[in-house]
């Protein structure tokens, strides 16, 4: 004798099958959306290169951008990557010592009260939306900086560049103290058994142990600066130059686009295709970094489990 | 082997001395001391400075007002409802792509390598610059490639009513529903009101005079007593005509129209329910709804995979040993275990989804929005490029006004990053 | 700073005796033992817990000491507070006398580090830092002093050659620690801990995460050992307690029930709950 009634099997084999199918499609939508940006960037890419304007030569072989003033155009993309390396070189300069010694204490040093405070605490500054860290960069850092020294105009990289550390702080931070805390108790207490002190400990054995861990923080803060919009768009000012002083006034490869966009050029003519073609070497120079970052990353994981 | 003891080789080296080694650990110390505290330092320096910018500019009425040249009458009610909007379509789109996404990898996949390609690309597109991701949305939501026109004459209209216009002897606009769509004079679509999808170019035929005065629903645009405008429901009778009889309907208005005017219609105009849509979609906050969808869909996934690898193994097999299916113990048991680590992935997304201002800037420019978006295709934007806009201007008033907004942000933000702190703690209590 | 001899003061130092030729308990009984450790009245707590209760004992010179006990007894919390490797933990705390060699180790001045120079932990889980096999080993000398390079060289040689691993490793002294297997670790770890010349070895069930082959290895490195260093080793296993130790301490619920040579410890114990524990009927 049996209770109610047995379910269809060939029902239940069918929804699951739906379901599966269902939920592949939804994870294969990622892989769609990689696939149209590199479809995009690469057709935009090459519609720029076909404008009698320009050359794959010139593009990647000439160190003079001067797609929008009058005069003759030029189209070489090196001021634009050295202004982005400047700022980002300003912010790494700044973010990383600080975060990494912060990310130490807070692992470290700090009692479970004082780092339950300030962990979440940089999880929610990580989230501050970056326009506001642009904000304050051009009322606050770039007076601040033309009141020490002069030279510093109303755009410079300088200010974009300690905005952007500013805002990569938290991040290398919260990365760096998750590979200093996930180091093993035991290789901590094997150090403190053979008479290290503190700094012994963690300079000699916690954050050598924790390196792979740090250095793709850093790779991936790097990352998130040399794709950041908002504040350099805001505070660098828009003279694409080749220079390395902090007080110049710089364009990243971002601010570029966002003058485009914003509707300084008309659209399908070559200064708005040009702005494809930074799209794509941004891209891939930020992958560069994220998959750098994932391999160390991968192989420090490897190392403890 | 040599023949010296160990003792003997410890004592060789000179020893270090102790006053050294106590100093560098201090110094150390302090030296982390310093890092910890230039960053909070810095931070609260932030928060200071835009707090004391802007805490005298807010005020309801700035909440509660459009943007405007001058900037005592300036407030972000446009930007506000747009980010809500924007915000909104994110959520409902990447929400459930990104949680599928995330329990087929954890529950479903085959460890083989397309599964570990996929992971892969998920982790990279979480590196992808957000103004790459403006870059694709302008390029395959705003202009769908050019492959359906410009934004301004769509070629593909979905859900909307098509309508002549007329003039009345008042000086009245008078519409009335297009009865027939045409196009290159072959009849494409009849129907009292066409609103189903429409190819191509629209062309309206203007409609027989009889519509007016058929009995036809017409309406008239009217004025309220505060000045807003709507469509009346109206009655229409031709000039010299003597006057008819009105029908039940006591809130319709009586309107006049010579027989040419009724006959010759002005011009034609469409009207979308909030849900109509065109192709392509143009600067809409549907293009940047999934523009934003995106940016923060690798987030989504990645933080949902989290969640669900969190929950032990044992709650999955316990499940499979009583004879579920997968699907069955995904629905039963691991979803629900990790609802909480879910929800609260979900929310500091959404949180950097309303921060997020570079990708909107690529796709639709910089608006001066004097309107809450009201359909699909409406324009907007955004509080972050409201921000922007402000900041970016010379005067102090402005920039007062971009601290006020931005105080409006943070504090949204916060209220998302409590909401997820309370819903972790909440939901996990309930679990055991 | 002290020198690694001048707090032991008249004593010699024990890595310093020649080499002995017969190995077992007879020959390092007849020497004669001072003790290392004195134990007085020895409390502490976690918290509020009290982790142990009054002990006494007398921990022999170049001797090796057995605690043996059921889980939770007390016995490597005991062996922590030797080293003060307690101190990490922020509620634990102890009152009485213990005396390294004469120095009162729970002293308010004394110096923890140079304390832990003196005496060396080797741990339950074999834990070499990510570095390479030499570097490993000149961790702990490179902490307190300055050495030219070759005497480095014959530091680590001579630890290594002291631990029994210098023959399996001498080809990849700069091969990364990790790439050895567990049982080679934990004698990397003994040669790290010996390398720095302690006077004590403090030993926290260096077995238990080992298989059966390289515990062997370690055991007949622990004998070898015993000739010139004084040796705590905490163990579960009463067998390895009984082949290894000369001493042995039972421990039950925080108190030392019950200590002596190991021979009278495991067949004539004077305490009922020790002859249960020792064969086997405990409950």
């Amino acid at each position: 004798m049996s209770f109610g009634r047995a379910r269809s099997k060939r029902v239940r084999l069918w929804s699951e099958r739906a379901i599966r199918w269902t939920l592949f499609g939804a994870s294969f939508f990622s892989v769609f959306v990689t696939f149209a940006i590199l479809v995009v960037l690469a057709r935009e890419s090459f519609l720029f290169f076909g404008f009698d304007e320009v050359s794959v030569w010139e593009f990647f072989a000439t160190a003079q951008w001067n797609p929008l003033l009058g005069g003759e155009q030029h189209f070489g993309i090196w001021p634009l990557i050295c202004g982005t390396m400047l700022v980002t070189v300003i912010a790494a300069c700044f973010a990383l010592p600080i975060g990494l010694t912060a990310a130490v204490f807070l692992s470290e040093y700090a009692r479970p009260r004082t780092r339950a405070i300030l962990k979440p605490a940089l999880e929610v500054l990580a989230g501050i939306p970056t326009v506001v860290y642009g904000f304050f960069a051009l009322t606050t850092i770039t007076p601040f900086l033309h009141s020490i020294a002069p030279r510093f105009g109303n755009y410079n990289a300088m200010s974009a560049g300690l905005a952007i550390g500013i805002m990569i702080l938290p991040i290398v931070c919260s990365l760096s103290e998750d590979a200093l805390r996930s180091v093993p108790r035991s290789l901590r207490d094997g150090a403190y058994a053979l008479g290290g002190t503190k700094f012994d400990v963690s300079v000699k054995v916690v954050i050598p142990a924790a390196l792979s861990g740090i250095v793709a923080s850093f790779l991936l803060a790097m990352s998130r600066a040399i794709g950041e919009t908002m504040i350099v768009a805001l505070a660098a000012g828009g003279i694409a130059q080749m220079t390395a002083e902090p007080w110049a006034e710089v364009q990243t490869m971002t601010a570029y686009m966002v003058q485009i966009f914003l509707g300084d050029a008309p659209a399908n003519g070559v200064e708005y295709a040009s702005s494809y073609a930074v799209a794509a070497v941004l891209f891939v120079i930020t992958l560069c970094f994220t998959l750098l970052g994932r391999y160390i990353l991968k192989r420090f994981r490897e190392e403890y489990e | 082997m040599t023949q010296v003891s160990l003792t003997e080789i410890v004592g060789r080296g000179t020893p270090r001395k102790n006053a050294s080694r106590v100093l560098s650990n201090r110094v150390f110390l302090w030296f982390c001391l310093a890092g910890i505290s230039l960053a909070v330092l810095v931070l609260c320096g932030l928060m200071l400075s835009i707090f004391l910018e802007g805490w005298s500019t807010l005020s309801w009425s700035f909440l509660d007002s459009f943007a405007s040249r001058k900037p005592a009458e300036s407030g972000i009610k446009g930007p506000l409802w747009g980010s809500i909007w924007v915000c909104a379509l994110c959520a409902l789109t990447a929400l459930p792509l990104g949680i599928g996404t995330a329990t087929y990898l954890e529950e479903f996949a085959p460890k083989n390598r397309v599964t570990a390609f996929i992971n892969l690309n998920i982790m990279n597109l979480a590196g992808v610059p957000s103004i790459v991701y403006g870059i694709i949305g302008l390029t395959a939501f705003a202009r769908m490639f050019g492959g359906f026109g410009s934004a301004s004459d769509p070629a593909v209209l979905l859900g909307y009513s098509y309508y002549n216009e007329y003039e009345s002897v008042e000086g009245d606009v008078i519409r009335a529903p297009v009865t027939e769509i045409q196009r290159n004079g072959v009849v494409e679509s009849t129907g009292f009101q066409a609103t189903l999808a429409h190819w191509g170019v629209w062309i309206a035929h203007p409609a027989p005079a009889l519509a007016l005065t058929n009995g036809a629903p017409i309406e008239v645009l009217s004025t309220d007593d505060d000045g807003t405008e709507h469509w009346q429901r109206a009655i229409a009778q031709l000039e010299g005509a003597s006057a008819t009889e009105r029908t039940s309907d006591a809130n319709a208005r009586l309107v006049t129209v010579t027989p040419t005017a009724a006959s010759q219609s002005t011009t034609q105009s469409r009207e979308g329910r909030w849900w109509s849509v065109s192709l392509p979609f143009g600067s809409s906050v549907l293009a940047g709804g999934l523009t934003l969808m995106l940016v923060i869909l690798p987030v989504v996934i990645i933080s949902s995979q989290e969640a669900l690898r969190a929950v032990p193994s044992s709650l999955r097999q316990g499940a499979l040993a009583l004879g579920s299916t997968r699907w069955q113990m995904v629905r039963e048991m691991t979803l629900p275990a990790a609802i909480p680590g879910i929800m609260t992935g979900a929310i500091l997304a959404m949180s950097r989804a309303i921060g997020e201002a570079a990708p909107l800037l690529v796709l639709g420019g910089f608006l001066l929005v004097f309107a809450v978006p009201e359909n699909l295709m409406s324009d907007f934007t955004v509080l972050p490029l409201q921000i922007y806009n402000w900041a970016g201007r010379p005067q102090a008033s402005f920039h007062a006004l971009a601290a006020a907004a931005i105080i409006v942000q943070l504090v949204v933000l916060l209220i998302f990053n409590g909401l997820a702190v309370f819903i972790r703690q909440k939901l996990q209590k309930d679990l055991q | 700073m002290t020198s690694p001899n001048s707090s032991t003061g008249s004593h010699t130092h024990p890595a310093d005796l020649p080499p002995l030729a017969v190995h077992g308990h007879q020959t390092r009984a007849h020497a004669a033992h001072a003790p290392a450790v004195v134990v007085k009245n020895f409390n502490a707590w976690y918290g509020s817990f009290q982790a142990l209760t009054n002990l006494t004992l007398d921990i022999a010179a170049q001797r090796v000491t057995a605690f043996i006990g059921p889980s939770g007894c007390g016995k490597s919390t005991f062996l922590r507070w030797i080293n003060r490797m307690n101190d990490t933990i922020p509620s634990a705390r102890a009152e009485g006398t213990l005396r390294l060699r004469g120095d009162e180790v729970l002293a308010r001045d004394m110096d923890v580090v140079d304390l832990r120079r003196r005496v060396g932990m080797v741990f339950q889980k074999p834990n070499p830092f990510p570095k390479s096999i030499y570097d490993n080993v000149a961790f702990g000398p490179r902490l307190h002093r300055v050495y030219s390079k070759s005497d480095l060289d014959m530091l680590v040689e001579q630890s290594l050659r002291q631990a029994a691993l210098w023959n399996e490793v001498k080809d990849r002294l700069r091969a990364s620690a990790l790439g050895l297997s567990g049982g080679q670790q934990q004698r990397l770890c003994i040669a790290r801990a010996i390398a720095a010349g302690p006077e004590l070895l403090l030993m926290d069930e260096p077995c238990s995460a080992l298989d059966p082959k390289s515990t062997l290895a370690i055991e007949e490195l622990i004998e070898q050992l015993a000739e010139r260093y004084t040796i705590v080793i905490v163990t579960h296993n009463l067998q390895q307690a009984a082949r290894v130790s000369d001493t042995t301490a039972f421990f039950y619920e925080g108190k030392l029930i019950e200590w002596g040579e190991t021979e009278v410890i495991f067949t004539k114990p004077a305490n009922r709950q020790t002859e249960d524990y020792v064969t086997g009927r405990f409950g």
